[in-house]
Order: C-alpha cells, then structure tokens, then sequence
C-alpha cells in the first residue's frame, strides 16, 4: 500500500533499541522485590512471569513496532505472530490478547482495519481471544499485542538455563531483515521475500507445542538482537554454546545478499553489542552477517537433552521443516560462544 | 602432538560432525590428531566428508559394531604470496570499536598516516558504512586525494553507494562490485581489513 511503509523509518523488530542502550536505561528504574514475580526485567528474559497461586503463574509480554513489509494485513499478523512468541518461548500457553496500534490520520482507514484484522487471524489461530486494545494517531503505523498467558511455575522454561550436555535446536530460518532489505533496495529476490514473510507469520505455537514429551532446559525466541545475542544471553556465565555455522538454517538467497552487504542498520547495532564477546575468526562476513541479522518473528532456539534431541526435532520437523539441529552447550570454557 | 578423542557414540547428526569440528578447532594452528567413535555409517561418511573439504586425512576402522575414525590434521601448506602491494579494505566509516566520534578521529589518523608511507597502499575498497568516506561530506577527502596522487587505487561498492542513496555524491575514485572486490583481496600481497 502506498505510504504505508514508505512513512517508516526502520521496521520490524531492527527498530529495537539496541541491548546496550536497554540495559542503560532500566539501570534507572528502581529495584524491586517482589516474590511472586518469578521472571522480571532484571533476569532479560522474554516475557514477565507473575505466579498468582503454587499451580499457575501468568506470563505478561506486549511487543509492537512499525512496518516492514507494503501490505497491513500482512503485517498485522506479523506483528502478531511476534508478540505471541514470547509466551510459547517460556513453555506457556496464551490466554488473551490486547491490539496496541499507533495510526496516522492521513492513511485511510482501510489499512488500518486491514492490518487489525491481519492480527485477528493470528489470535485465531493462536486459539485465543482479543479482549480490547488502544490506539493513537501517529505519524508512523505501529501495531502489536500485549498477551497474557499461564503456565504452571515448575513448567517454566527460561533463556538462561541450558545445561551442559544440551543439544541446541534453531526452529525458522535465519536472514529476514537481510531479504527484506534487499526487496527495499530493489534487488529483491520475489520467491525470497515471500519466503521470509511466510516465515516472520508463523506462530511459534506448533514448535512450542512439542516440548511436552521432551528435557527442554532453556528457550528462547530469536528477534531483533539477532541469533549471537540471543546465544550470549543463553549461555550466561556458565556455558558455552557451541554453533556450527555450516547447519544454520538460512533463508533462500539471504547469504548471496548478506556477501553484496545488503544489511540493516539493526544488523550493525547488533554487532556493535555482542563486540569482543564472539570470535569470528574464519567466519566468512556474509556469515557473519547473518548472526547479527535482526529476526523480525523469529523462530525458538531451544536448549534439549541430548538424549531427547533427534525425537524433539523430528517432531518439531513435522510442522516446521526447516528446523535444525545447529550445536550443543558445554560447560563453560573460555569464551561463551564458539562458532564453528 | 596434541591428540583429542570425540566419543560420539549414541550421538545423533549432525553431532559427530559438530563434536570433531570443535575439536579440530581446539589443535589450533600445531594440528595434531582427532580420534572420533561413531556408531553408525551416516556419521562416518558426514565426518569423512567435512575432513576431506578440509584437505586432512582420515582413517577409519570398524571397531566391533563401532567404527574409530583416525584424524590427522596438518598445518595448511604456507602459501606463496603473490608479491603484490597493501589493499586496505574500509568496511566502516570508524577505527575500533567503542564511541563512533573517536573511532571516526582515530580512522582521520589512520588515513593521514597512510599518505606518510614510503610505498603507498596499491588499492582502497570502500563498503557498507566505509561508502561516506569517498562521499562529498567526507572529512577524509583531502588525504584520500593525496593518496591517490601518489597512486593508489580508490574503489567504492556500488550497492552500497545505491543502499545509502548517496551515488551522486561520490566525490573521489571509481564504483566498483563485489566481484572487483573480491579480485582485488584476492590477487593483494596483503588485505587490511577496517
């Protein structure tokens, strides 16, 4: 649609502000002690966890941003697919949703019903209800759902907690922003960038809902920080993750863009983070681009026993035939991240 | 010399592969030997595989209903050097990393250095963010120039150029591809990378 996403300066989940900058910013806010909240924003996690009696804990997330694909209905149940995707991360189950839409008043309204009926069909499909929301005018379009979900405490799988000995699990496929760019630029590849949108609308939902036979350790879902920060975050000060490049799952073409530097600047904020952190010695930069491209909705990366590995996978396969199995988690050696 | 056993017995693919990558890493630049224990033939032949890509030996043995696979892993052949000047690739518009102003102070410097070299670097290739600094809003623009006065080579990627929006306001040497790019790394005595 005309206007719609030319209006916006970064779209997508590189608009987040960078993990540096985040961590400044909420050094400000006060401590706080509160039993009941199993998971706050100390812990980086992707949801807040909130247990309200022994057997349930709520999961409170909200996510929203601007566009980065021309069509609203498109991007509504990208949106959407993004903001449920915290709650399957953390093993839980969603409850309800509400819409959080900024709109600007000179773009007709058509769009904006579209791109809100865009994230009604994911909250279908995610088996859930909408129950409200709030919107503003705007001069960018931003949309988003703040979703509440439940989980019992012991069920909880959170971003940090792999063990050694794990088996490390990559659901959708890596390059989004990079695909997205380059149809931006005009060198698009039309196969590729319906690829990458079919990927950022797939719920997390159908991975997610595979766990329950299996020893998840850890979870995460990989977004705008890119698929090394994410890795940081889970490896802590405890393990180290070993990933080799060469069984990534990557998108169609993102590696030839990623090698003519068709990258974001999200892409650079993300390398900027993970600094020194990660040895990129014989990583080709095309590669590396890759690890520091932000996913808009993108897929879990999952810490599994190894025993339960090639049985989670085949499952997961099942639904999401891209998944692969990427690397395994030691106990901490050197450095946090080896890429191999 | 160093020797590292992989047991990856059990262990579903691409595990084997993972486990013996990691473990050849770990030789470093001596080498040394990997000794992996797999237990079914789809490993053997995935592991065999990526040590052949890799121009390293193997050996493998049926070990009962096992099999042990020998690694041998030899420093790569030094290569001869093609004798052909410094390409110095910007790939950003700033030195290090840390705050952008002093990296930008720092990468000034360095490009001002340059013009104090006895032999002058044979070719620069400006990319990604590295594409302001041939821009006309570059602070770097008169020592560029003077490099070029004493005959280096000044190329700029064009995608990136066109990324940027910022084609027309290229003020000092050539556009070039990555193709080009690629060459000109390829075929330097040494590449530099910013």
């Amino acid at each position: 649609m005309e206007g719609f996403l030319a209006s916006c300066t970064s779209g997508g989940c590189g608009a987040k502000i960078g993990a540096a900058d985040l961590h400044d910013y909420l050094q400000a806010l006060p401590q706080q002690h509160e039993p009941n909240l199993l998971v706050g924003f100390n812990d980086a996690d992707d949801a807040a966890v909130y247990k309200i009696s022994p057997e349930r804990a709520l999961i409170s997330t909200i996510d929203f941003f601007s566009p980065m694909v021309d069509d609203p209905y498109t991007f509504g149940t990208i949106a959407a697919a993004n903001a449920l995707s915290d709650v399957y991360s953390m093993g839980g189950q969603p409850l309800y949703a509400l819409n959080i839409v900024c709109f600007p008043e000179r773009l007709p309204k058509k769009a904006l019903a579209e791109m809100l009926s865009g994230g009604a069909a994911k909250v279908q499909e995610a088996g859930i209800v909408l129950v409200g929301g709030h919107s503003i005018y705007d001069h960018e379009p931003k949309y988003g759902l703040a979703v509440t979900g439940e989980i019992a405490p012991d069920q909880l799988i959170q971003n940090h907690t792999p063990e050694a000995g794990d088996v490390l699990i990559l659901t959708k496929a890596l390059g989004v922003s990079i695909v997205l760019a380059a149809a931006r630029a005009d060198v698009g590849d039309e196969q590729a960038t319906a690829a990458a949108i079919a990927s950022m609308q797939r719920l997390n939902k159908y991975a997610a809902a595979k766990f329950n036979d299996f020893q998840v350790h850890a979870c995460t879902d990989i977004t705008g920080f890119g698929l090394l920060a994410h890795s940081l975050e889970m490896a802590g000060t405890e393990h180290t993750l070993v990933i080799d490049t060469a069984e990534l799952p990557i998108l169609a073409k993102a590696a030839e863009f990623a090698a003519e530097f068709l990258v974001t600047a999200g892409g650079e904020r993300n390398r900027e983070h993970v600094g020194n952190q990660v040895d990129l010695t014989g990583i080709t930069p095309a590669m590396q681009e890759l690890l520091f491209d932000p996913q808009t909705s993108g897929g879990l990366l999952i810490s599994v026993a190894e025993k339960d590995a090639a049985l989670l996978l085949a499952a997961i396969q099942e639904d999401d035939p891209v998944a692969r199995i990427i690397g395994v988690v030691n106990a901490r050696e050197q450095e946090p991240i080896i890429l191999l | 010399m160093e020797k590292i056993e992989v047991n990856a017995l059990g262990k579903p693919c691409p595990l084997p592969v993972i486990e013996t990558k990691k473990a050849i890493r770990q030789l470093g630049d001596t080498g040394g030997q990997v000794t992996v224990l797999v237990d079914n033939d789809v490993a053997v032949k995935n592991v065999t595989k990526m040590v052949n890509a890799n121009h390293y030996q193997i050996d493998a043995q049926p070990v009962g209903e096992n099999f042990q696979l020998a690694i041998t892993v030899t420093q790569p052949m030094a290569t001869q050097e093609p004798h052909a000047g410094l390409v110095i690739a910007f790939g950003r518009n700033v030195l290090g990393e840390g705050d952008p102003k002093l990296g930008q102070i720092l990468l000034k410097s360095y490009i001002y250095s340059l013009t104090e070299l006895d032999t002058p670097p044979e070719h620069l290739l400006f990319f990604n963010s590295g594409a302001h600094l041939t821009s006309q809003d570059s602070g770097v623009l008169d020592d560029l120039h003077t490099l070029e006065d004493k005959g280096s080579q000044i190329s700029t990627c064009g995608t990136c150029l066109d990324f940027y929006n910022i084609k027309d306001q290229l003020a000092i040497g050539e556009i070039t591809n990555m193709y080009a790019i690629v060459e000109a790394m390829d075929q330097a005595g040494k590449v530099v990378t910013i």
